[in-house]
């Protein structure tokens, strides 16, 4: 009955508020025929026609109010005065289209700044991932004695999945490159490699088709199914629905397509997005250069290369889980000894949040991103300010409608009410311009996150409603920040001097100057601190770029390829790797040519290592840099040899085992004497190999610029066999040039062979520096975009103030004052906000930097030529921004001033 | 003003429209009536502006108490003509009583010893 009568009332309100025209003619019409009635009823009793019509009309009482009093019951009155509201700020916001767009396009910048922002801080930090009851999911990792590690042996998985009493679920899974072949096109595609249970245990339902079958995940090789991403199957099949069924090739192999997964599902490591998903079971067909079989084979507890992720049961607390998984882990490992009967370290579990999945990529961005939005934070501080300012000023020249109205009995909460709607108007208007900004910025801002560190990282930098509703929060919110007090203040106006016009006294209304100069100190000190920041930045991005890498990047090519993606056994590939350098070294324009595994300044392998002789101290960590290299790799990466010899073609896997250490290396382990011709082990799982060395090369940089040299480790090729290589191509003239010809080479080979991943060791080197220059960037960007607003506030302020004191500088010029004078004056008075602002802002950006500290290389947060750097830019501009308006007051004619009122 | 005008009573807003309510019980009628009804109370105690009788008619139809149709009257006039609703004769039921209910309490504090004597 309560929702019956309220539809009644709704429909009602909402039928008079949507004819209203209709409705008061109505009513009209109605009082109309009520009068003629009671007229004509009084012409019976005896009055003649005019007596009669004004009885009528005595009769009925006030008829406007009665009007008044029924629109009132109509229930329409709040929207009417908001419509109005809204109507008449619209009037006066294109009544003066300057101030509207200046102030626009200021909210514009600071709501656009802080919604492309968002965007990328909610899709690394704040979503969570696109499946029910996210919350129940943890990622799991575990303890062995020193470090911790997220990655998992298959058995240790399967037993876990087979007894533990606390997981609803728990699945694996990896990141693999798959070759999908179609229609004789080749393209490489993000795999991930999934245990059976993968989607019904995260209550993940394909969009179309299934997910995978429990035999699909008993036996190893026997059931060649997959599951399509909702991208790939769009981009590259049309979305056809006929795809599932259907066999395509992936690494020569053929796969059932099984079923697509959602659109809104991209995997559980938020960067990643998988193209294919691939049963665990598949593993063989899927890295076949494995050298034995990681699921079932009797090394398959030595190889930790799964992360898992669980699904608590209701109930279950992370604590209670982790301590019957630590259980339960050691249970397995007294039951599975090493293979030489040693005994296995116990795990010792620990369970994180997994609601975002694992955000381990993202876990660099976390911090950059967190110093973005506090910037744009302040930008847009300062952009309110800013506006709060002009509104003041505005604020001046309504003076006197305001105060008519006020006179005239409008009341002042009404008043409020309409001065904050202006400003929430502007703001929304702000903020529709700034969305469009920053959805025509999005990719940008993406590829902020998109470091050499996970090239391929992928966001969806969709503008989504999350990113809609902050937009209009932030807007809103704005609006009444930085209209509250100029609507505050200019609804308490002196009436009697504002309607006498008397705006130029001086000394009055030293409250409301008080209230704009404050803004103006304001801006600047926030604009102090978004300057030093940036200068920090900009500071540290030059020292990371003067970094010696050790190596000469200029003018190298390389491009990787997998041959294992050919199908190549080892000795295949051993042998294309061969034939392709010695093609290659044969081109015009190639100085050396060699082969890496990995490309330095782009993470890197790790390899513990045994050396005859030393005793590590308790807790030193004996892991080193690892790569696995081709002959002549030294002299194409200009990396001196200091001792010894390269590896050559006589290196191959029949002779000695050998190795090439740094001098780090050297240093640490033989520091008196040449390490040429000794041996160390290099333990990596499941094997140990002894080698010889026989060679020592100056240190390089290998996973970052910015890293301290750790000791590397390099074998060749031949005796440590790897499909997954990168050709590295020294040229003697520019080396995009020699692309073409180098790929042609790759192809006369092989010609289905996809080589991916092409760049030059420049592009490398500066895409390792993309977050710090990205940062820098943009960070210089806020920087003058602050600058700018606080200049354009600075001067709003002074050119108002000399504005409405035209009048007493006149007669201050008339009284013999010169204009040197009036200059010095109003100098002065500008140039104190700026520094109280200056000085506030100093105390600030110490405060501030301080959080930074961390993320700068070889600058301290306090570095004094930066701050002096940013406080002298701002000094000189505000310095420009208020000189222009004082030179003008120097112009003031006193006649002319004197005469003017 | 006349000293027969300074007798007559304002009826307070709620009570009016209880007023009009009532008068509507049992006929449809258009403003004009509905006005010169409760005027004729007898004893004319009431001073009733016509025109105070419409937004005593827009509450009641806001609420769902009466429901207003268009009729012609003999002039070739229009005028609304307004019907009490099943919730409108509930809730005249309702506030006749509490009305009666408040105008005794009221008259027992006023002149508490009527009752006695």
């Amino acid at each position: 009955m309560g929702w019956a009568r309220l539809r009644h009332e709704l429909v009602f309100v909402l039928r008079r508020l949507a004819g209203r025209r209709r409705a008061e003619r109505e009513l009209d019409e109605e009082i109309g025929a009520h009068l003629e009635l009671e007229a004509r009823q009084n012409i019976e009793a005896g009055m003649s026609p005019e007596e009669a019509h004004y009885a009528a009309l005595r009769a009925f009482g006030n008829v406007t109010l009665t009007k008044e009093e029924s629109r009132a019951m109509w229930g329409t009155r709040s929207l009417e005065i908001l419509w109005q509201d809204v109507s008449y700020g619209l009037r006066m916001l294109t009544k003066n289209p300057g101030f509207t767009a200046v102030v626009v396009l200021a909210l514009a910048l600071g709501i656009g700044a802080n919604t492309a922002i968002f965007s990328l801080v909610d899709k690394v930090l704040i979503r969570k991932l696109p499946v029910e009851e996210p919350d129940r999911l943890v990622v799991v990792s575990a303890s062995r004695g020193q470090g911790i590690s997220t990655v998992f042996t298959y058995p240790d998985f399967a037993d876990y999945r087979a007894s533990n009493q606390v997981f609803e679920g728990l699945v694996c899974y990896t990141q693999r490159a798959l070759t999908l072949s179609e229609g004789g096109q080749a393209e490489r595609v993000q795999g991930t490699i999934v245990s059976g249970n993968y989607f019904t245990a995260l209550r993940v339902r394909p969009a179309l088709g299934r997910g995978f079958f429990p035999e699909e995940d008993k036996t190893r090789g026997s059931h060649p199914v997959v599951v399509f991403s909702y991208g790939l199957w769009q981009r590259r099949f049309g979305s056809d629905p006929g795809l599932v069924g259907k066999a395509v090739n992936l690494n020569g192999y053929s796969f059932t397509v099984v079923g697509i997964a959602p659109s809104e599902f991209t995997g559980t490591v938020p960067g990643v997005a998988p193209d294919v998903y691939v049963p665990v079971m598949m593993q063989g067909q899927v890295s076949p250069s494995w050298k034995f079989d990681p699921l079932f084979g009797p090394r398959s507890r030595g190889l930790s290369w799964l992360e898992v992720l669980g699904r608590l049961k209701p109930g279950v607390s992370r604590e209670q889980a982790a301590a019957a998984m630590t259980t339960l882990g050691s249970q397995i490992a007294r039951a599975n000894p090493n293979p030489d009967g040693t005994p296995r370290s116990e795990p010792k579990f620990v369970l994180e949040d997994g609601s975002r999945g694992h955000t381990y990529l993202l876990r660099d961005l976390k911090f950059p991103l967190q110093m973005l939005m506090a910037t744009v934070g302040l930008i847009l501080l300062i952009a309110c300010a800013n506006v709060a300012g002009l509104l003041l000023a505005r604020a001046g020249t309504r003076h006197k409608e305001i105060a008519v109205r006020l006179a005239v009995g409008a009341g002042r909460v009404r008043l409020i009410r309409q001065l904050l709607t202006e400003s929430v108007l502007l703001s929304t208007l702000g903020g529709g311009a700034g969305l469009l900004l920053a959805a025509s910025t999005s990719g940008l801002v993406v590829s902020f996150a998109q470091t050499n560190n996970f090239s391929n990282l992928t966001l969806d930098n969709r503008l989504d409603w999350r990113v809609l509703g902050f937009t209009l929060a932030i807007s809103l919110l704005t609006g009444i920040l930085f209209g509250l007090a100029p609507a505050l203040s200019a609804s308490r106006p002196d009436l009697v001097s504002a309607l006498k016009d008397e705006t130029t006294l001086p000394g009055k209304r030293a409250r409301r100057l008080s209230l704009r100069n404050l803004l103006v100190v304001g801006q600047v000190a926030l604009s102090l601190i978004v300057l030093v920041g940036a200068g920090l930045c900009v500071r540290s991005l030059q020292k990371l770029q003067a970094i010696d890498a050790g190596f000469d990047p200029a003018r190298v090519l390389v491009m990787s390829a997998d041959v294992s993606l050919s199908g190549y056994n080892n000795e295949r590939g051993l042998r294309f790797y061969s034939e392709l350098l010695e093609r290659v070294k044969l081109l015009r324009g190639v100085e050396a040519v060699s082969l890496g595994a990995q490309i330095p300044l782009g993470g890197g392998i790790s390899s513990t290592l045994k050396v005859a002789g030393y005793v590590p101290k308790p807790g030193e960590d004996m892991s080193s840099d690892f790569n696995i290299i081709g002959p002549d790799y030294f002299r194409t990466m200009k990396i001196p040899l200091l001792h010894g010899r390269e590896f050559g073609q006589s290196d191959t896997a029949a002779a000695p085992q050998v190795v090439i250490i740094n001098e780090t290396a050297a240093r640490r382990f033989w520091p008196d004497q040449s390490p040429v011709g000794r041996r160390l082990i290099l333990g990596r799982a499941p094997d140990e190999e002894v080698r010889e060395i026989v060679g020592v090369v100056k240190d390089s940089k290998y996973r970052r610029l910015n890293e301290e040299v750790r000791p590397a480790m390099y074998v060749p090729l031949a005796q440590d066999y790897r499909a997954n290589m990168a050709l590295h191509v020294r040229t003697t003239g520019e080396p995009g040039a020699l692309l073409a010809t180098v790929r042609r080479e790759v192809q006369a080979l092989d010609a289905s062979l996809p080589v991916y991943n092409i760049k030059t060791l420049e592009e490398q080197k500066s895409g390792s520096l993309y977050t710090s220059r990205m940062a820098a960037m943009l960070l210089t960007v806020f920087g003058l975009l602050a600058l700018l607003l606080a200049a354009v506030g600075l001067y709003g302020v002074m050119a108002y103030a000399v504005n409405r004191r035209t009048r007493e500088i006149g007669i201050r010029l008339a009284l013999g004052a010169r204009g040197h004078d009036v200059l010095r004056q109003v100098l002065l008075e500008g140039m104190t906000m700026v520094m109280i602002g200056l000085a506030l802002g100093l105390g600030g950006a110490i405060a501030a930097t301080r959080l930074v500290a961390s993320f700068l290389y070889d600058v301290t947060a306090t570095d004094p030529v930066t701050f002096a750097g940013a406080a002298l830019l701002l000094a000189g501009v505000a310095f420009l921004a208020n000189y222009l308006p004082a030179r003008r007051a120097t112009k003031v004619d006193p006649m002319v001033a004197l005469r003017s009122e | 003003m006349t000293k027969g005008q300074l007798d007559q009573l304002d009826p307070p807003q709620g009570a009016l429209e209880m007023l009009v309510l009532r008068t509507l019980l049992f006929d449809p009628l258009h403003g004009h009536s509905t006005a010169r009804t409760i005027q004729q109370t007898p004893g004319g105690a009431l001073r009733v502006d016509h025109g105070s009788l419409y937004p005593a008619l827009q509450r009641p139809e806001r609420r769902g108490w009466v429901t207003a149709d268009w009729g012609t009257l003999e002039n070739n006039r229009r005028a609304r003509y307004y019907r009490l609703t099943r919730a409108g004769r509930r809730r005249l039921t309702a506030e006749s009583s509490r009305w009666g209910r408040l105008a005794e309490a009221v008259a027992r504090i006023m002149r508490p010893r009527e009752g006695e004597g």
